[in-house]
């Protein structure tokens, strides 16, 4: 038995709230949210960090899957798995892919290979991603910055992310080349600020 | 043993399960503008084809703080749109409101309030058929097909019938359009007055369809186009030399009604909520 005090964390009313913060992010790329005082409810000490907790607990169930990357992987898999009741599926079947660990460009692009992108008829049978990273600015002022166009954006948007890999988002745009087929993205810092950027957003960037 | 309950339903009715599973395709929906992102609808005390998928949307978005308001043809006061309200009520305990402006989630029916939606404003549509192509094929397998090849020369033809044979295009509310260039979809029966209302808007627009078991989405800021030939532009409905009967208003969607004494023909607007805050003109006797 996997012992766990959420006695704080409301599934009910704190997945509600993440979930607003979470379709607003989706309604308007880059813009950045704030899942804070959620995230501050759920206990430090359980085997995944309490971001993936948190969009794990909104986003998981029985009915969909989930491929974890993140220290601690297997203790953490078999607690979500627990607490969730999702099954934990190879990279290339997931629905939700949790990536709360630093990884290298090669292993970027071995994964986005082979992830879900839903067909042309079913463009929503496709992966989400949920990135861990370090920090998010809407100013140009963190090492990677994006300037964000499209659907949900009046004009043009800036989003900076500190601790993502660059080669993240030239992969991205390598699969989301034939719309409506592609993935989408979230990024959730340790604290708790949330950003999100679907397939329709067009990105432009100095160094890609 | 006498039991006190501390809470009969679930908050917001339904179970979390149902709601994730609401919100997954709500997020793919936005995600994919104008795409038909299927759920699994699920059994509502209301039945199928009363604004279940509207009112699914409603339950999976709603939480402490917010403030809602319910609309059935521009009315706060018809039977459906009542009962759809205290039914959130009794099980959210949220507040509600008539003031489009003071509400933060606006579930309704074949219209769009006057007032322009704001950022931070959701507005759920409830969707009796959120299939255009059906107009032209019946078959969903193939609509499917058609909306994956953005094979839509079908529709283009019914339109252009429509110009030979009557001398312009016939369909009235629930007008297609077409969403970010990619989809087209049904805006819910709403009359064309309020399809520009969907382009570059600043609110999100949730379009639920319970019945045919669909969610799709108009994020903000999405060019939303109504189908339409250069020789025989998209026109809204207008209604010149017409003023409501009750504000004296002449810019906004007026309802056609016979006066019950005197058989008149009279107008009055169809968003009851805004007609009632607009002073000018108001007769005193009302």
């Amino acid at each position: 038995m996997i012992n766990t005090n959420l006695s704080r964390f409301d599934e009910v009313r704190d997945t509600q709230m993440t979930y607003r913060q979470l379709l607003d992010c989706m309604a308007r790329p880059g813009k950045i949210n704030s899942v804070s005082l959620s995230i501050q409810k759920v206990d430090a000490n359980l085997p995944c960090s309490p971001r993936v907790f948190m969009m794990a607990a909104t986003l998981l169930d029985r009915e969909v899957t989930f491929h974890l990357i993140s220290p601690k992987k297997d203790e953490a898999v078999r607690f979500i798995e627990w607490r969730m009741r999702s099954r934990q599926e190879e990279i290339n079947q997931a629905d939700y892919l949790f990536i709360d660990l630093r990884i290298d460009p090669i292993q970027i692009d071995e994964m986005m290979d082979v992830i879900r992108v839903g067909t042309l008829q079913n463009p929503d049978q496709s992966a989400t991603l949920i990135l861990g990273v370090d920090d998010l600015s809407d100013h140009a002022d963190l090492p990677l910055a994006l300037r964000l166009r499209g659907p949900g954006i009046k004009e043009k948007k800036e989003l900076s992310i500190a601790g993502m890999d660059p080669e993240w988002v030239r992969k991205r745009r390598q699969i989301n080349k034939e719309y409506p087929t592609g993935c989408d993205f979230i990024f959730i810092t340790a604290t708790g600020k949330i950003a999100a950027l679907p397939r329709t957003t067009l990105v432009e960037s100095e160094g890609l | 043993m006498d039991f006190q309950l501390l809470q009969t339903y679930n908050f917001a009715f339904l179970d979390e399960g149902s709601k994730r599973e609401i919100r997954r395709a709500a997020l793919k929906a936005v995600a994919i503008p104008g795409y038909q992102v299927p759920f699994a609808s699920r059994e509502l005390p209301i039945g199928r084809g009363w604004g279940t998928g509207g009112l699914q949307l409603t339950l999976s978005l709603i939480g402490d703080g917010d403030c809602l308001k319910v609309i059935d043809q521009g009315h706060d006061d018809s039977v459906n749109a009542v009962s759809i309200k205290k039914l959130v009520q009794t099980c959210t305990r949220i507040t509600t409101t008539t003031d489009s402006e003071q509400a933060t989630i606006i579930q309704t029916r074949h219209r769009i309030p006057e007032v322009s939606l704001r950022k931070d404003q959701i507005l759920v549509l409830q969707v009796p058929e959120p299939e255009p192509l059906r107009r032209v094929e019946p078959r969903e397998k193939e609509t499917k097909r058609l909306h994956a090849e953005m094979d839509y020369s079908s529709i283009w033809l019914r339109l252009y019938e429509d110009i030979v044979r009557w001398g312009k295009i016939t369909i009235g509310p629930d007008y297609p359009a077409m969403a970010n260039h990619r989809y087209i979809f049904n805006p819910s029966p709403i009359p064309r007055f309020d399809l520009p209302k969907l382009n570059q808007a600043e609110g999100l627009y949730l379009f639920g369809a319970g019945r045919e078991k669909k969610i799709y989405a108009i994020p903000p800021y999405t060019d939303v186009v109504p189908l339409a030939f250069e020789d025989y532009p998209f026109e809204t409905e207008h209604f010149e030399g017409c003023a409501c009967r009750l504000c004296g208003s002449t810019d906004t969607f007026l309802d056609e009604i016979y006066d019950e004494k005197t058989g008149e023909k009279v107008y009055q607007c169809s968003d009851t909520g805004n007609c009632r805050k607009r002073p000018e003109g108001r007769n005193s006797n009302e």
